[in-house]
């Protein structure tokens, strides 16, 4: 390889040849831009150097990925040209990630939709026309009243991927009537969240590590260096506790990650088994004599002796056998662990928890942290404040973070008895109506509460987003109207071309609305596409917890005007409800966002305009959130409360319901744990509750009260010919979304099979050599023996890091729709670039020729897409997808 | 009222003689510099001034990521220098890994790549390992069609 720069010079011929001949949608009209487009450069060069005297700063937050870190846009001639951190951020301290920018990417594409379309062929054809709004929100709004006029507002389904309008999108559908706003809460991070909830309460469904000052981190399985569920917000405290404080961390996980990477230590781990070693680590600390039993005793609701006995069986030897983790590592690391108390704590993530046995795997793993004591004690396993806008548990005192009055009521619960529930399957009926009452209370049917999958939804709704297009196609479900909002389930989902054909079939989805701001295979299979206005063009709320311990809130501010006639998705449903009338349009009385936002935050103690120019409001003053269990509970909240002898449990009635709001401990009146019993339930009966009445074995590890382990039933005895396949997103990826982002897809575009090199040598493969993966379907969802869901083929990469029985693939590769940067195929330009989009005339050169990684230039390619192979595998009871517990076999091509 | 970071008025930087100080213990491979610097300057698609490699171990087949800096087209960011900020990556590193500093100043165990043409001498990593020369491709350290363990980064 010579060092000469010609590559660039060489592929520029390559790519006029190439990009002559277009295959594109057919479009309605032409390529001629549409009129009252202003010329658009989106070329950094093009625009000159950022004049840093002269651009504006702009704090918001980012929504490059759902982390939502405080940042600072320069804007300058009414462009957004860089985004850096905002170092006001308590969480991300003035830090961003590779994703960020990319906003920057999406805002300023020319193959933004920026424009209201309505397809004028067969749906999925690729034929569109442009609407007027006005049009496009008669119409829509004509078929939304049908159906509340009706009186079937139920048959209205909202689906989003990325809501962070903070409540707003409720708002609508709550105001219409449905309980059908669905999300994607299973594809991500439910099996994480019950067990936190379970554990510690529903308050408590994201855990705050005290990474600071912590002198110990067990990882199972996250990878916060690398995934975006929170990651940037504690990169630069446990890098600091790392380096400066000497703090050491041991990551059991599949793949070298960046995580595994960076960890003082790294065991690959067999997949499913994370929770055997948990198991085994708290064997060793109870044994040895090293857990915290004052804690304990204090605040668990089980005898200690109860949590002895079932430990003594998990043996370092019995977890060595299942996992590959030598006994003597565990022996070690769990001793290590207890004496670094409570200065150290365990974090765990998808890698634990997309599994079979991942909602148990999770609550070993949290058990760990109570054995030795650390829970919200400095350097430990810390909980702190998620919402603001609730009267917060240990929180007295904070500001309330409120939406605007009048609030709509929402629907009524379809217990036994109402219309609603007369029209569900009798299956359904039968189950739902042996449920008890508070359970009925929160049953919305089978899209919003699957019945198998309570666990889904008696904390909150979280939804079993996997199942709505299967569901929906068996009929569990009649839907009048669907909307999509900034969802890629026609990608992303598992089995995506299970959502294609439900969202193709116009007898099951007769009206499909796509709100979005890229065009994508979702928006491909819609009625109407509206043009959403981008991060970076409109305003949310934001609060979420804190790693820095100390509550928070920051706002989303717009940096610029959106794009062509583009709009934020509250204005477009603020439109629609005013259309749609009956009373809706009551509850979207504003005119301007700011207006309605500003409401929202009028408890701040901050003046508005500060609020805007700093981006973040805290109160540093306030102590941090350690040992919130142990804050008094203030007299005026005790009035007419009664306190149980037995377990010193101290419960009001309000509403008629008895309620836990704290414990007694040496004649004080603690916080303790919002959940049930005040105390931290490391026994929940809720498991084998949920299991009995949905005809779960009592068997199942999913059932069991206590934290267990249980094998994945696919796993055990896995053949040698049969590899486990795990997916993985790369650190300058945000899913399948990013890849339209220039810089990010530069970085990575492709998607090899990754494979142990000891593996592929037995299999006699290389480094290079094409191979097919064929996947089962997992054996307890199949119908019969041996079936298998698709087949996936690609390139092989070797790694000597990666366990022996995984292969691994990142599955937000190969897209087919998005725009061209994304399939790396300039010859066949979005629908938004031939005719709809921002500017033709635009003066991005990088969009002018294929992109150097395209196949027309001999590169790799944009990838292939995987997710039509990988089995929709529900977690029961809690509904989860268990991504990692696909089981492959390997064939080599050619 | 209370001073905000970005609206501080600061007098331009000026370093005599500049070192990049990269502190691989911190270095996480998240890209967040390299990015910057592209969206900063305007780097076409296929060009980078500075990147982040992903590299293999040779021990035990985890990754180690290195920050490299093209000798010609990185300057260190003069640009922003001018206005008193730090280089575009330096700002962006959420793990706080990159510093320019006066290579007077840097620590004694901060040491350049000796791979010959790999990088640049003012380029100062802490704790690097020379394993790491190895695996950088003689020449065209920036260039995509390198040998890049881990990603695709165009045909072999
Ligand atoms: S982690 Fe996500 S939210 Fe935070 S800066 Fe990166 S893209 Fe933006
Ligand atoms: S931004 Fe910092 S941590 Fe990220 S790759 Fe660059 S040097 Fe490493």
């Amino acid at each position: 390889m010579s060092g000469e720069w010609t590559r660039r010079e060489l592929l520029k011929t390559a790519a006029k040849t190439a990009a002559v001949a277009s295959s594109g949608p057919l479009l309605g009209c032409g390529t001629v831009p549409p009129a009252g487009v202003e010329p658009l450069a989106t070329d950094a060069a093009a625009l000159g150097p950022i004049d840093y005297a002269r651009a504006r700063a702009v704090p918001t937050v980012c929504f490059g990925c759902t982390t939502h870190c405080g940042v600072v846009g320069w804007v300058q001639d009414g462009r957004v040209r860089k985004l850096e951190g905002n170092p006001l951020d308590p969480n991300t301290q003035g830090g961003i990630c590779g994703k960020a920018n990319g906003l920057i990417s999406a805002t300023d594409s020319p193959e933004r939709i920026v424009y209201p379309l309505r397809r004028s062929g067969p749906r999925g054809s690729g034929q569109w026309e442009r609407a007027s709004w006005d049009e496009a929100l008669d119409d829509i709004a004509a078929r939304l009243r049908a159906l509340r006029e009706a009186g079937t507002p139920e048959q209205f389904v909202f689906h989003y991927g990325r809501d962070k309008t903070k409540g707003f999108t409720k708002r609508f559908t709550d105001a219409f009537g449905t309980p059908h706003r669905l999300n994607r809460r299973s594809i991500c991070s439910s099996n994480r969240r019950v067990p936190l909830m379970s554990f510690y309460g529903r308050e408590f469904e994201w855990e705050s590590q005290d990474f600071e000052r912590t002198r110990m981190i067990l990882n199972f399985g996250a990878n916060p260096m690398e995934a975006h569920q929170g990651g940037l917000f504690t990169v630069k405290r446990i890098m600091d506790a790392r380096v400066d404080g000497g703090a050491h961390m041991v990551s059991f996980e599949v793949r070298p990650s960046a995580t595994a990477s960076v960890s003082d230590e790294y065991f690959a781990i067999r997949p499913g088994t994370d929770g055997a070693v948990a198991l085994a680590m708290g064997h060793v600390i109870v044994r040895d004599g090293l857990h915290d039993r004052a804690f304990w005793e204090r605040w668990v609701n089980v005898p200690f002796d109860e949590i002895e006995a079932h430990l003594a069986s998990h043996t370092p030897e019995w977890a060595a056998g299942l996992s590959g983790v030598p006994a003597a590592d565990i022996e070690r690391l769990a001793r290590r662990f207890a004496e670094a108390a409570p200065a150290c704590t365990t974090l765990s993530n998808r890698g634990s928890a997309k599994h079979y046995n991942g909602v148990q795997a999770d609550r070993a793993i949290r058990l760990l942290d109570v054995l030795v004591g650390n829970v919200g004690r400095p350097g430990g396993f810390c909980l702190s404040s998620l919402r603001m806008w609730k009267e917060r548990y240990g929180q007295w005192g904070l500001p309330r973070i409120v939406q605007p009055d009048p609030a709509p009521a929402g629907p009524r619960p379809w217990k036994p008895g109402t219309r609603e529930f007369a029209l569900l399957p009798e299956d359904v009926q039968q189950r739902v109506a042996a449920f008890p009452e508070a359970w009925q209370d929160q049953y919305f049917g089978e899209l919003a509460t699957p019945s198998e999958y309570p666990l889904s939804w008696l904390f909150y709704k979280m939804r079993v987003g996997q199942l709505v297009y299967p569901y929906i196609r068996e009929g569990r479900q009649k839907v009048g109207a669907y909307f999509s909002f900034t969802l890629g389930a026609s990608f992303g989902y598992p089995e995506a071309n299970v959502a294609r054909e439900v969202l193709l079939d116009e007898s099951l989805i007769p009206f499909h609305v796509a709100i979005d701001i890229s065009y994508g295979e979702q928006a491909a299979l819609a009625d109407y596409i509206l043009p959403d206005a981008t991060a970076l063009e409109r305003w949310d709320a934001h609060s979420t917890n804190n790693y820095g311990l100390r509550p928070y809130t920051a706002i989303r501010q717009p940096l610029v005007a959106p794009r062509g006639e583009a709009r934020p998705v509250q204005i477009i449903l603020r439109d629609l409800a005013r259309r749609i009338g009956g009373g809706m349009e009551r509850h979207f009385d504003f005119e301007d966002l700011e207006d309605y936002y500003r409401e929202w935050y009028r408890e701040v103690p901050m003046e508005w305009e500060e609020l805007k120019r700093r981006g973040i409001w805290t109160d540093p003053a306030r102590p941090l959130d350690h040992e919130l269990y142990e804050r008094e509970i203030p007299a005026e909240e005790l009035a007419g409360a009664e306190v149980d002898p037995e377990t010193g449990r101290i419960e009001v009635v309000s509403k008629g319901r008895r309620r836990t709001i704290g414990v007694e401990r040496d004649g004080k009146a603690l916080r303790g744990f919002p959940t049930p019993s005040g105390l931290i339930q490391v026994r929940d009966e809720l498991f084998p509750q949920a299991a009995a009445l949905t005809g779960l074995s009592l068997d199942d590890v999913n059932a069991q009260p206590l934290p267990s382990w249980g094998p994945v039933p696919d796993h055990e005895g896995l053949p040698d010919d049969r590899f486990v396949l795990t997916t993985f997103k790369w650190n300058v990826h945000t899913q399948g979304r990013s890849m339209s982002w220039k810089h990010q897809a530069e970085i990575v575009h492709t998607n090899p099979v990754f494979m142990n090199a000891g593996t592929a040598a037995r299999l006699g493969i290389r480094d290079g050599d094409e191979v097919e993966l064929t996947v089962e379907r997992p054996s307890h969802m199949a119908e019969k023996e041996g079936e298998t869901v698709g087949t996936f083929t690609q390139r092989v990469r070797l790694l000597e890091g990666l366990h022996e029985k995984v292969v691994c693939v990142s599955h937000h590769m190969g897209h087919w729709e998005q725009g061209s940067v994304a399939r790396a195929d300039a010859a066949r330009p979005s629908p938004a670039r031939v005719g709809f989009g921002s500017d033709p005339a635009s003066k991005d050169p990088d969009f002018d020729e294929p992109v150097w990684w395209s196949e027309a230039r001999g590169g790799p390619g944009n990838g292939r897409a995987l997710n039509d192979a990988l089995p929709i595998n529900p977690t029961p009871l809690v509904g989860g997808q268990s991504w990692f517990d696909n089981v492959v076999s390997i064939r080599k091509l050619g | 009222m209370e001073d905000v970071p970005w609206e501080r008025r600061r007098a331009p930087r000026q370093i005599q003689d500049p070192a990049m100080l990269v502190d691989l213990r911190r270095c996480i491979g998240c890209h967040a510099c390299s990015v910057a610097c592209k969206v900063e300057h305007g780097v076409p698609l296929g060009e980078f001034r500075m990147r982040v490699r992903w590299m293999e171990r040779p021990d035990d087949g985890r990754m180690a990521f290195l920050p490299v800096f093209d000798g010609e087209s990185c300057d260190y960011g003069r640009d922003r220098a001018r206005f008193g900020l730090e280089p575009a990556c330096v700002n962006a590193c959420p793990t706080r890994a990159l510093d320019l500093i006066e290579a007077k100043g840097a620590p004694a165990e901060a040491k350049p790549l000796e791979r010959p043409g790999s990088t640049r001498a003012d380029v100062l990593y802490l704790a690097h390992e020379p394993w790491q020369e190895t695996k950088l491709n003689a020449g065209a350290a920036l260039h995509p069609e390198d040998e890049d363990i881990l990603y695709e980064q165009g045909p072999r």
